[in-house]
């Protein structure tokens, strides 16, 4: 296949009517590249995903590798004179990368759903039709994996909720949740490492300090670490 | 003339700032010449000595343009007559993207010397202040 | 030493913002105007990083309780020192006891005052800039307020007169000339250049031909987080469901409601939602002058357009220094 000889600002759009997502490599400003990678977001791509972060973080000209669902940032430290060029190196980077296992600390969270700290539980059994026990039943049945970090200081994105209890984010976010909230934001759940905004489905609250500036490295989760929530209580 | 001054003048015209300069004065003459490619050509009166203690004059600090007006306001500085207080800004010396003072080192009643906006040569008198 | 004798609420120490750290779900803070605190350490012969105030409400009011030099650049508040005007994008000296007072500004959206010797708080992941999630970095991690004290991080006798000439000091021009972005036809408006970004396509012809050609409003709900827009609205041509990823500054992401937001120095360093197109970091700081109600036009560049926008700044940055240096090399000789 022809290698580009520019990089096109606008990416092919996706085939209509598809839900595979595409290889997509886009522009943020003068010093920053997307890469998205295609198919489906789960856990054998994300492995992939800390591949590619961890060759990219090697580069000289990469200030730093952000890695995001099933995506990376790549923050270079001067914009580039031949972008072509790099979004090649990058393709290549993604085709040489291979599922990077980790071996992360597990975390148990004690979260109370419902009531006061989980303002949105109804939401997500009026969109689901699912009942409140079988909602709370299937957000803390599997292990989740922390994808990437990023939203706030802390703060994790975590992969493998279930399907099922999906809810579309909200249409006027939250001005002030609290930190250690428990929401679900589409097909993805995480929890608040500090109060502020959001604009996804708080189901519950946990008690968890996720961040301390000065720790190095500051966040105290990683990247290949797992979370069981468990169920402490449920209020309806 | 005293060493300062003339220092301030040969280090503008290392600069390229000046391509010719002379000042003359009764008994004294400096001509200073800097690179040949700039086109100006300045009368710089020596600052005078002030005949009386009841009129001040103020000299530009610098060579530059004169602004009598910020660019970032809607009236000039100072106009004629109005009173002003030492350290009072009366006026901008523009070099390059730099804004020099012209300030008052009086009390009193301001006037302004030159109608002309365009460059004025270290120490050229600009405005008088009567006490 | 500066006390605080009057603030609105949200002054806060920045610096030119916390870089590295995006990964760790830290956003880059820093200074919405970063070309305004620039230029008042380059007067001051600052460390180009050193942090300063941005004071984005006024009036504001600080007593200088040690001798200091300062500058002053943004919005021009008409300042006064201790009742004598202060022009804008100047910088001078203040003795024991002088109070500087900013007022409402004409033009502008946030004034910047910057001390020799740069702001002294401890720096937290690298930074001096403020952190209002998570409450770190900065003065206490939190907007200013009446009372609070600040040092410089001169130490004593290192105390430099800022000029040799009086004590009124110097200025620049402001970078609105020295930096120009016009777009003929529009007077009041604040041209931004933008580039393209990931989901530009998924919009329809009509309603991009209107976001490069119509004005768009900066509304009430604006601030350092983001800027959320209000003009003729960005219609999706196909559904757009993004996955989280990193952004930056300058970002404009598009919600449901098809009004653009752009995320600014306190937005969150990950979305999820589709962006049309990223307002580029040269231009960041006309966006920090941007008022509530004032309207923003946008001009479409491509990438090498973005990076020679980047030198320029650069360049005339290096150039305002060496001006500035050379000329403190006259008075001090």
């Amino acid at each position: 296949m022809k290698p580009s000889t520019k990089l096109r600002e606008i990416p092919s759009p996706t085939q209509p009517g598809s839900d595979a997502h595409a290889l997509q490599i886009s522009l943020l400003g003068a010093k920053a590249i997307l890469f998205e990678a295609p198919g489906a977001m789960d856990l054998p791509q994300q492995r992939r995903i800390w591949d590619l972060a961890q060759r990219l973080a090697d580069w000289p000209e990469v200030a730093e590798v952000v890695p995001g669902m099933a995506n990376l940032m790549l923050v270079l430290r001067q914009p580039p004179s031949d972008i072509a060029s790099v979004e090649g190196a990058l393709r290549r980077a993604w085709e040489e990368s291979v599922e990077l296992h980790i071996e992360g600390r597990h975390l148990a969270l004690d979260v109370i759903y419902g009531g006061e700290g989980g303002p949105h539980l109804a939401d997500v059994v009026a969109h689901t039709g699912l009942s409140v026990d079988d909602i709370v039943q299937m957000h803390a049945a599997p292990l989740y994996t922390v994808y990437a970090l990023g939203s706030h200081p802390g703060y994790c994105y975590l992969g493998g909720m279930d399907p099922r209890i999906a809810t579309p984010r909200r249409k006027v976010p939250v001005v002030r949740l609290p930190g250690g909230s428990v929401s679900i934001g589409g097909e993805q759940t995480g929890v608040s490492a500090s109060d502020g905004p959001s604009g996804w489905n708080t189901i519950g609250h946990t008690q968890m300090r996720f961040f301390d500036p000065r720790r190095e490295p500051p966040a105290i989760l990683a990247p290949g670490d797992t979370i069981r929530f468990n169920i402490a209580k449920v209020i309806k | 003339m005293d060493i300062e001054q003339l220092q301030a003048l040969v280090t503008l015209t290392e600069q390229g700032r000046l391509a010719v300069l002379e000042l003359r004065r009764p008994g004294e003459r400096v001509r200073l010449e800097g690179p040949a490619h700039l086109d100006n050509r300045v009368e710089a009166a020596l600052p005078t000595v002030s005949q009386g203690d009841k009129t001040a004059q103020v000299m530009a600090p610098g060579f530059g343009h004169l602004v009598t007006q910020h660019p970032l306001r809607s009236a000039p500085f100072v106009t004629n007559g109005n009173v002003v207080k030492p350290g009072d800004i009366l006026a901008l010396i523009q070099v390059d993207e730099l804004y020099l003072p012209v300030t008052s080192q009086d009390a009193g009643s301001v006037r302004s010397l030159t109608a002309a906006q365009g460059l004025v040569g270290y120490g050229t008198p600009l405005f008088e202040i009567d006490a | 030493m500066i006390e605080i004798l009057a603030t609105g609420a949200l002054s806060t120490v920045q610096d030119l913002g916390r870089f590295g750290v995006l990964r760790y779900g830290v956003g880059t803070s820093g200074a919405m105007d970063d070309l305004a605190l620039a230029i008042g350490n380059i007067l001051l012969g600052n460390d180009s990083n050193a942090a300063g105030i941005e004071v984005p409400i006024l009036p504001f009011r600080v007593r200088f309780t040690t001798d200091a030099d300062f500058a002053l650049t943004g919005a021009d508040c008409e300042a006064t020192l201790d009742g004598q005007p202060v022009p804008p994008w100047w910088c001078r000296h203040a003795r024991q006891g002088q109070v500087l007072a900013l007022g409402v500004p004409r033009s502008g959206a946030r004034a910047y005052l910057s001390v020799a010797g740069g702001i002294d708080v401890e720096p937290v992941l690298g930074s001096r800039s403020t952190q209002m999630r998570g409450n770190f970095g900065g003065f206490e991690g939190r907007p200013l307020k009446k009372g609070d004290a600040l040092k410089t991080a001169l130490r004593q006798g290192e105390l430099t007169p800022v000029s040799g000439i009086s004590s009124s000091g110097f200025g620049v021009r402001p970078p609105q000339l020295g930096l120009p972005l016009t777009l003929s036809g529009s007077q009041e408006q604040i041209p931004v250049r933008v580039l393209p970004a990931g989901e530009y396509e998924g919009y329809t012809a009509q309603s991009l031909e209107a976001f490069w050609q119509q004005p768009w409003q900066v509304t009430p709900q604006s601030d350092r987080y983001g800027y959320r827009l209000e003009g003729p609205g960005l219609q999706a041509a196909r559904p757009m469901e993004m996955r989280s990823h990193g952004i930056v500054p300058g970002v404009i992401q598009v919600p449901h409601s098809g009004q653009p937001i752009i995320q600014l120095r306190d937005a969150q360093p990950s979305g999820g939602y589709p962006k049309v197109g990223t307002v580029i970091e040269a231009d960041l700081w006309r966006l920090g002058q941007a008022r509530i109600g004032q309207s923003l036009r946008f001009i479409r560049v491509d990438h090498a357009q973005a990076s020679a926008a980047l030198e320029e700044k650069a360049l005339y940055l290096a150039q305002l220094q060496q001006a500035v240096q050379m000329q403190r090399k006259i008075w001090n000789s």
